[in-house]
């Protein structure tokens, strides 16, 4: 009597010993984690970019707010990835022609640089970029943890024979994952 | 002395009127994406949301949005959709058109508040749990679409600040994308081909040659019909067994004691 209630106690083991490794179940599972992009844009001295009163053809009239040089510190503005950021940001820019006066000043008269030095030579990081009407196909740089902010210069020509005016642009500083 | 502590003070509330005009603008541009990666059924509509934040800022961010890219029968909507307030900016009363505004100090809090402000959603990110704006968006496709179809939205958004006195105002601009793929409500699984399996397909190249290649001109889809095999797991065939054997067991034993 006891070789066979021990067979039985045997055999249920085995059995679910067997069922419990031959059944396995596998599951896809997915995660999304959200993006998180978050630019601040410091301006320095009066709001908004000043490039001051121009004679025409006149070059590089620098933004008035920024000091020149390779070694300046005081630029037009700084873009800051902040640190809620979970991604790297791709910075690009682009500008509107200025428009107001009797005429228009396109915008590809405007350049910008991450150094007080236009004519620096040889270039020792971002290169000097004239501004366009659309964001450029690549970014001028890309923010990260490690390099959370750049420093931008501006300046701008004025066209031989422009007409006199006060004329207005916009720049648009794209931030983007 | 009163009047030396007056003017101490009028003194200390000046300086700090010339220090508070002279802070840099600071203009922030915080925003969440939700989802990237959308599925939706033909003809259902599915919500979305965009969340913007302003913590670091020191001025008012106003956030104009608009649909960028999208299949032209699908409809997209954004919630606040765009349009017009009045802002009085150094005492002048200006008009502009936008979504939404985002004033500067969005809260970041270790847990969510009790009291959360209305219109405000606690999201949560690396610093913490942000207050932040959220924005609906809707995307609802045409009832006829095809499965399978996969397309991209695109939603631009412009935040711009008041109060610039430059030649050139700034902005930023940032683009939202989403994958959106039609799929069926119902999953469902149908064979169209059995794949071929290596050593047959050896065969046939050797065999068929030729024939094979004008098959492949004039490619058509075949439905095979398979006899659907169920197996049988290991452990429903080894229970089975033992409980027969138990039955027998017992049987055996219950003959035995009768004898």
């Amino acid at each position: 009597m006891f070789a066979v209630l021990s067979s039985i106690i045997i055999l249920v083991l085995v059995n679910f010993a067997i069922g419990a490794t031959s059944e396995v179940t596998s599951a896809s599972a997915s995660v999304t984690v959200n993006t998180f992009v978050d630019i601040t844009l410091t301006d320095a001295g009066a709001a908004g970019f000043a490039f001051g009163s121009n004679d025409p053809g006149t070059s590089n009239n620098k933004e008035v707010d920024q000091t020149e040089g390779v070694s300046s510190i005081l630029p037009a503005a700084t873009v800051t990835r902040e640190t809620t950021s979970n991604v790297g940001v791709k910075v690009r820019l682009k500008g509107t022609d200025f428009t107001g006066g009797a005429g228009t000043i396109a915008i590809s008269n405007a350049k910008y640089d991450d150094d007080g030095a236009h004519t620096e030579a040889p270039e020792t990081n971002l290169p000097v970029t004239t501004m366009t009407t659309a964001y450029p196909g690549t970014e001028y740089t890309t923010l990260t943890a490690v390099s959370p902010s750049v420093k931008i210069w501006f300046w701008l020509d004025i066209p031989t024979g422009q007409a006199a005016g006060s004329y207005s642009s916009t720049f648009s500083f794209e931030g983007s994952s | 002395m009163k009047t030396f502590f007056f003017f101490f003070l009028v003194l200390i509330f000046l300086i700090g009127v010339v220090n508070a005009q002279e802070e840099e603008a600071k203009y922030n541009f915080g925003s969440a994406q939700s989802a990237k990666e959308i599925s939706i059924a033909p003809g259902d509509e599915v919500t979305t949301k965009l969340y913007f934040y302003n913590i670091h800022g020191n001025r008012i961010t106003h956030i104009s949005l608009e649909v960028g890219e999208a299949p032209k029968n699908w409809d997209i909507s954004i919630d606040p959709a765009l349009h017009e307030i009045s802002v009085i900016v150094s005492g002048v009363t200006t008009t502009i058109e936008e979504n939404l505004f985002v004033e500067p100090g969005s809260d970041v809090a270790e847990s969510i508040p009790d009291d959360v402000p209305e219109g405000i959603e606690y999201i949560s990110s690396s610093v913490g749990f942000v207050g932040a704006k959220p924005v609906k968006i809707k995307i609802k496709i045409p009832s006829n679409e095809k499965l399978g179809t996969a397309a991209t939205v695109r939603i631009d958004a412009v935040a711009e600040w008041l109060g610039q006195t430059g030649t050139a105002a700034i902005t930023q601009g940032r683009s939202f994308e989403y994958t959106v793929t039609v799929v069926s409500k119902e999953f469902t699984e149908t064979i169209l081909e059995k794949a071929p399996e290596k050593g047959e397909e050896a065969v046939e190249e050797v065999a068929e040659g030729a024939a094979k290649e004008a098959e492949e001109k004039e490619p058509e889809t075949k439905v095979v019909e398979k006899e659907v095999q169920v197996g049988i797991p290991i452990s429903t065939f080894v229970g089975v067994i033992t409980v027969l054997v138990i039955i027998g067991i017992f049987v055996f034993i219950f003959i035995s004691k009768k004898k």
